[in-house]
């Protein structure tokens, strides 16, 4: 039973003159616990359709259903719980607060709910010593590297234990060695959580590594098989 | 973790940003705390005044005439005195007294001097004890001053202790009737007291700046000891009664320190109360006529005599006393020049009664012993002395020639009469004559009963005449032309004031009545006990003190409600401090938005991670809270201290606005706290306003860091469309509020002019907003600075609008406020080069030869024309004084000055509207003083009142013309006055001015003339104002010109304009820090930018010079909007011609603004090319 559908999702932005299409009917679906990466040219609309598929944006035409809800037909309070509740995110800027440390950046989802509680604090500081962080729960981001900011940004988005975590380009700005500790940590919680992983990126070292590729050209979206896709150098 | 540690971590975290934003809320809060600082300083600073001036004093009982001064023994004694007063201290107060110092030949005057003459009592009242040792330096004849006075006339501490301190007072004669009457005297009023040595001065605190008239201006004092004062009084005028131990006022003290006693003590002490008649200046006699004297004498009538101090007893009275006594009957007695009949006879100085057919008393009886009935109208009754004299038989016309009852100028009309003779009375001659023993009058003898004709006292006392030993001295105000024979000596030895002829009541009222009255006295049976007459009285004076003319004055109730002042201050400063407070929230805006912009992704991340709008708004709103309420903390502190400034630069550089440095600073908890709230809360909504459009934007739009500036922008034509059209309806709001303008005042109006310029600034900016958001699509053939300069400008078009909006309000204010500024025009003193006043008033006519002649001035050229306007004293209700006025001076002005507008129109005067409804009146409204107005059904009587616009709009609060004021005068008239014109920027300001006859009529007692309006011819000598004020020092005369006058209100006004200006200073700083956030944050935001222009060559010079055109725009298009904003708001202004633009000084102004500007420009745009730009693009 698909925990993710994506039906037929269309997202288009009307001018004076023209209309643009950036997704011309996107349809796919995904299981509980399974990764997917998304690849594609710049401005092929990948970020467009995680930010839909996040309910961030909300498409032209077309339905996602997550754990059988459809977030547009909510109103903006109802989405905002939902994207509390079940979906985490992982930015190519870790957008964590300069003013809070990292612990108070991890907690930040929870304080949307109220004032956050001792075990609470304490699940964060568990998931930042998950990520490799023990030694820098009260450091201040810019106290930290790049590298760090973006555990960081990855425990924030599980602290929540969504059903949905989705990434966009999370090694992007990240140096080699750290782009391949963050793909794998991704992959890692988003198995271990028994999280549906959305990715999208350029790596397509990060992509081979995921139980799916969906490549998105010209809002079109095709499946390819990971380990050809890396031959064939998509 | 929570709310509370997230807001304290954001705001640490972003301590910049957050202060920038806490200083525009300051500067907003500091506005609004600053402007009600001010009001509620000069509120308090009003009534610390009154509380200084009044002393202990809370009421005053106040009498137009002298009153015993045992009366002040017996109020003390009252249980309601006991219960609620602690001090009662009998005093003469002379409100207008002249006093002369003389050093080394060189005289020096003050006029309009507080006389007080004073027992120790007095000094108990005072709440300053340092003037307690000065209270014992006025004894010995010696007389205190106070400092005012002591500067005037340049006496000192060490002339004092010299003893060279010497000083002449002038003080009113205390006269009993009425100058302007008949017998009033209209020679030698003034009684000099010579040779006083000063005793010590005192300060300017407590009584030594005791005034009775609200006003800030320091009073000039001069304290006697009340013994001394008397005495000299009584010596002047051997009239002063029987005893010298007289006063008119006593001063009374509550006891609980500034608060007076309530209305209902008032009340009740005045109850309690019991006057004798004298003290209210009644003489009640029991006339007998009688056979024989002494012990053997045979009573033939008696009734009780009701006469008054004033000869004539006012209508009010008389209709009191006839509704209160019924069996009561009025005699009204008048002095006739000359009784004449057809054979030629004539008899010189009669006494003539008119007296109704008695019902109670004794008839007057014909020779044959009838009856006489009734008197007709146009007949007269002889008593046979007289007709004897004359050769008159019944049925003769006799003329009657006699003096107008009212005179003007000190001139007396004789007038005459012809009545026929109805009847003869008999009279009896007395067998030993009226004589004076030791200067006592011992009646006339009769052996024969006297008849009812047979009553002197049907005269009522004349000093002067009625105790006179012969004709020939009576003391009359005119030249007795009449030749006095033996016979008429024999009469007056033999009858005295009998009088020798009597007509009917109402011919009587025909022939003598006055706006004094006509009564000369009641005959009241004497059934009626004295003391029964007595308790009568008392209840008509308990009824209405003021009829009596002796009532008590609650002058510190009254003077701390008058404290609250005319002018809101706070609500003056606040109005114009609007533009300010919106600066400061536009900055506000601004500041908030700049650093909203560097955090709008963590808006983004938050909706990311699940807050929902309102969560968003709640969690931002905590770190704004806090910003908001230092910032509001800090407003206050601020506002504090602007305050002070306002005040200090009022009592320093703009104490012409206020006349006098009595302003202090009063803070109080209710005022900070209005203004931390309201402060607070205003910056709030502008910055919730922010949040919730932020909030709403969508969350991918805030993660990718999408500005608000691009959020703003239309996307579509429709909205641009709405945004026109609201700038229309601005518009259009702005001319009607400028048209409503025109039918409101003072305040009002200028608040619905200043709120029309607000809708055109507004609408404008709007249009710029919507310029700065429409892209052109113009293809440029070329590419220049300039065009990359406003490129930019349109990038963040909002942004823009705000600094251009900032600058745009410091530019309106400075420009909008010039426009207000005065320039006095010849209009305005409708060709009177001169104005005097006197402190006492003169009763010769100044405008003629003769009159001059009597009061000794000479040297007046024969072209010179006087115009004396009668006076009525009251509050200056001019801009000078700030107090409220409730009872404004009042002049009247004579026909006259009226005509000469007839026919001198292109010397008339400004008027700013009348009710005039035809083209004579149109054309000299001055005419509508004439107009004989129609009360209501309210009102009985309306007088014609012409006002400065100035005085009537923020002093009066009258705003049209056609306008009812009710005033009710402690002197106890209570008028209504009708508006019929208003004078623009006259000389006039501070004064009603009435028709001479509605002033006779409103204000009987007043006599004489006080203003003096003077229009010298060409022939005159510049010596005028030195021959007059010489010649008329007694009288306290003080000539000024016209054109000082005027340059001394608009003085006022401009300064007041030179205060609000510097609001306009104030939102120029604002605009500045605008300006340079606005440039710093630009910089930052392009920083990559720059680096990259750098990096492809551009000069740092002509980096420089981009940025400097950037600020260029927003600060000319603010400088422009403002202007235009400006010119728009002042053309109602224009077009009532009171429009007076000083260009100069306006250019100077925006020469400052566009400097100001520049240099915030250049310096903001030098500091960015020392930034490391060439890294940023590595970076």
């Amino acid at each position: 039973m698909p925990h993710l559908i994506v039906k037929n999702v269309r997202k288009s932005f009307r001018s004076a003159l023209q209309e643009l299409v950036i997704l011309g009917g996107v349809s796919f679906d995904a299981k509980r616990g399974q990764s997917v990466a998304i690849v594609g040219p710049s401005g092929c609309g990948k970020s467009t359709l995680l930010s839909i598929l996040g309910a961030l944006d909300v498409p032209t035409d077309g339905t996602v259903e997550l754990d059988n809800v459809n977030p547009f037909a909510l109103n903006a309070d109802q989405v905002a719980a939902f994207r509390n509740e079940r979906i985490g995110f992982v930015f190519q800027e870790h957008h964590l607060l300069p003013q809070l440390s990292a612990l108070e950046n991890v907690l930040l989802p929870l304080l949307a709910c109220g004032p956050v509680d001792a075990s609470a604090t304490e699940s964060a500081r568990q998931l930042l010593t998950q990520v490799g962080l023990a030694e820098r729960i009260d450091h201040l981001p810019a106290k930290l590297s790049g590298g760090e900011r973006q555990r960081v940004a990855v425990a924030r988005a599980l602290i929540r234990n969504p059903s949905l975590l989705l990434a966009d380009e999370p090694t992007g700005s990240l140096d080699q060695n750290n782009a391949k500790s963050i793909g794998r940590l991704l992959l890692d919680v988003g198995r271990n959580g028994n999280a549906t992983l959305i990715c999208v990126t350029h790596s397509l070292e990060l992509a081979s590594q995921f139980d799916r590729l969906l490549q998105l050209d010209h809002g079109t979206l095709t499946e390819l098989d990971p380990s050809q896709a890396i031959a064939a150098k998509v | 973790m929570n709310r509370i540690r997230f807001a304290i971590a954001s705001l640490v975290y972003y301590w910049r940003p957050n202060l920038a934003l806490a200083f525009a809320v300051a500067a907003a809060t500091a506005v609004l705390v600053g402007a009600l600082v001010v009001g509620s300083s000069m509120r308090g600073s009003l009534r610390d005044l009154t509380l200084e001036r009044l002393g202990r004093i809370d009421e005053i009982i106040v009498a137009d005439h002298f009153f015993r001064q045992d009366l002040v023994a017996e109020i003390r004694k009252s249980i309601t005195f006991e219960n609620n007063y602690s001090i009662a201290s009998g005093a003469i107060l002379f409100p207008n007294g002249i006093v002369e110092s003389q050093r080394d030949g060189d005289v020096r005057r003050a006029n309009d001097i507080n006389v007080l003459g004073v027992d120790d009592s007095f000094w108990d009242l005072q709440t300053d004890s340092s003037t307690a040792e000065l209270s014992n330096a006025i004894s010995e004849n010696r007389v205190l001053i106070n400092r005012a006075l002591a500067d005037d006339l340049g006496i000192s501490g060490t002339d004092i202790q010299a003893g060279t301190a010497r000083l002449t007072l002038r003080i009113p004669k205390p006269t009993l009737l009425p100058n302007d009457s008949a017998l009033g005297k209209k020679k030698d009023l003034v009684e000099s007291l010579v040779d006083l040595p000063v005793g010590g001065i005192l300060g300017d605190r407590s009584l030594g700046r005791f005034a009775l008239e609200p006003s800030q201006q320091l009073p000039r004092n001069i304290y006697l000891k009340l013994d001394d004062l008397q005495a000299a009084l009584a010596r002047g005028n051997a009239s002063f009664r029987n005893s010298p131990q007289q006063c008119n006022a006593v001063l009374l003290a509550g006891i609980s320190g500034n608060d007076p006693p309530t209305e209902q003590a008032t009340r009740q002490l005045l109850d309690s109360i019991t006057v004798e008649p004298e003290d209210l200046g009644i003489v009640i006699r029991k006339t007998q006529l009688k056979t024989g004297e002494g012990d053997g004498a045979q009573v033939v009538s008696e009734y009780w005599n009701l006469s008054t101090e004033r000869l004539v007893f006012t209508d009010e009275q008389e209709s009191k006393f006839t509704s209160a006594l019924p069996s009561a009957e009025t005699v009204q007695t008048y002095l006739v020049n000359s009784m004449s009949s057809p054979s030629g006879k004539r008899i010189p100085y009669s006494m003539v009664s008119a007296i109704a057919p008695s019902a109670t008393f004794k008839p007057l009886s014909a020779i044959d012993g009838k009856a006489i009935a009734e008197i007709g109208d146009d007949e007269i009754v002889l008593n046979d002395w007289a007709a004897k004299d004359l050769e008159a038989k019944v049925g003769d016309r006799l003329t009657l020639t006699f003096f107008e009852p009212e005179s003007s100028h000190g001139e007396q009309q004789e007038l005459s009469v012809e009545l026929t003779l109805r009847d003869v009375v008999k009279i009896a001659s007395p067998e030993t004559p009226f004589r004076m023993v030791r200067r006592e009058l011992l009646p006339a003898v009769f052996t024969v009963p006297p008849t009812p004709a047979n009553d002197p006292d049907m005269t009522p006392e004349v000093p002067g005449l009625t105790d006179s030993e012969s004709i020939e001295s009576w003391d009359l105000p005119f030249t007795m032309s009449e030749k006095i024979r033996p016979a008429d000596d024999d009469y007056w030895n033999a009858f005295r004031t009998t009088p020798k002829g009597f007509v009917s009541l109402k011919k009587g009222r025909e022939l003598w009545a006055s706006r004094f009255g006509v009564v000369t006295g009641f005959r009241i049976p004497t059934s009626v006990s004295r003391s029964v007459l007595t308790e009568h009285l008392n209840e008509l004076w308990h009824e209405q003190p003021s009829t009596f003319g002796l009532d008590l004055v609650p002058v510190k109730r009254s003077g701390l409600k008058a404290a609250s002042g005319t002018t809101p201050f706070d609500a003056l400063f606040l109005g114009l401090s609007m533009f300010i407070i919106v600066s400061a929230l536009l900055l506000v805006s601004v500041l908030f938005r700049l650093g909203l912009q560097q955090r709008v992704e963590q808006l983004g991340l938050l909706s990311a991670v699940g807050f929902n709008r309102k969560q968003l708004t709640r969690i931002w709103s905590g770190e704004l809270w806090g910003v908001c309420i230092a910032g509001a903390i800090a407003g206050v502190l601020l506002g504090i201290g602007y305050g002070w400034l306002m005040i200090r630069a009022l009592t320093t550089w703009w104490v012409g606005a206020i006349a006098t440095p009595f302003l202090k600073l009063h803070l109080s908890g209710l005022v900070l706290g209005i203004g931390f709230v309201t402060g607070l809360f205003v910056c709030w909504l502008t910055v919730r306003w922010t949040i919730r459009k932020v909030s709403r934007m969508p969350s991918r739009e805030l993660l990718a860091g999408q500005t608000l500036e691009a959020n703003a922008e239309p996307r579509s034509s429709r909205k641009g469309r709405w945004t026109s059209i609201f700038a229309v309806c601005l518009l259009t709001g702005a001319v009607l509020l400028s048209l409503f303008a025109t039918r409101l005042g003072g305040e009002s109006q200028a608040g619905a002019f200043m709120g029309g310029g607000f809708l055109v600034l507004s609408a404008l900016l709007l249009w710029v907003y919507r310029r700065l958001q429409v892209q052109t699509g113009e293809a440029y053939s070329t590419l220049t600075l300039n065009q990359l300069a406003v490129g930019n400008a349109r990038r963040n078009p909002l942004r823009s609008t705000m600094v251009i909006g900032l600058v745009g309000v410091a530019t309106f204010l400075l420009v909008a406020i010039s426009s207000f500024r005065l320039q006095p025009t010849s209009r305005s003193t409708g060709g009177a080069v001169w104005i005097a006043e006197t402190s006492l008033p003169i009763v010769s006519d100044l405008g003629s030869e003769v009159g001059r002649k009597e009061l000794g001035v000479t040297g007046i050229s024969a072209g010179t024309r006087f115009y004396s306007l009668r006076y009525k004293p009251g509050q200056d209700a001019s801009c000078n004084n700030l107090y409220q006025s409730t009872q404004p001076q009042v002049m009247g002005v004579p026909d006259t000055w009226i005509e000469r507008f007839d026919t001198k129109a292109d010397t008339g005067m400004l008027w700013a509207g009348s009710l005039a409804d035809n083209a004579e009146d149109k054309s000299n409204p001055w005419r509508l003083l004439h107009t004989e107005l129609k009360g209501s059904e309210s009102v009985d009587h309306l007088i014609p009142v012409v006002i400065d616009k100035n005085t009537a709009m923020y002093r009066l609060k009258i705003y049209a013309v056609g306008t009812v004021l009710h005033v009710d005068y402690d002197s106890g008239e209570s008028l209504d006055f009708k508006v019929v014109g208003f004078l623009e920027n006259s000389i006039f300001q501070g004064s009603l001015l009435i028709g001479e006859r509605e002033f006779k009529r409103a204000f009987p007692d007043l006599s004489g003339y006080q203003r003096f309006l003077i229009v010298p011819d060409e022939q005159q000598g510049d010596d005028l104002v030195a021959r007059l004020e010489d010649a008329l020092g007694d009288f306290g005369m003080d000539v000024q010109s016209t054109d000082s006058i005027l340059r001394q209100y608009a003085s006022v006004q401009n300064t007041y304009l030179s205060a609000f200006q510097s609001l306009g200073g104030l939102g120029l700083l604002l605009g500045t820090l605008g300006l340079a956030a606005v440039q710093m944050r630009s910089i930052v935001e392009r920083r990559k930018e720059l680096a990259l222009m750098q990096a492809i060559g551009f000069r740092r010079g002509r980096l420089l010079t981009l940025l400097f055109r950037e600020q260029i725009v927003l600060l000319l298009g603010g400088v422009g909007v403002g202007v235009i904003a400006a010119l728009a708001t002042t053309v109602p202004h224009w077009f009532s011609g009171s429009a007076s633009m000083p260009w100069t000084m306006l250019l100077g102004m925006l020469g400052l603004v566009v400097a100001v500007g520049v240099l915030a420009a250049l310096a903001s745009a030098r500091s960015v090319m020392r930034l490391p730009l060439a890294s940023t693009l590595r970076g």
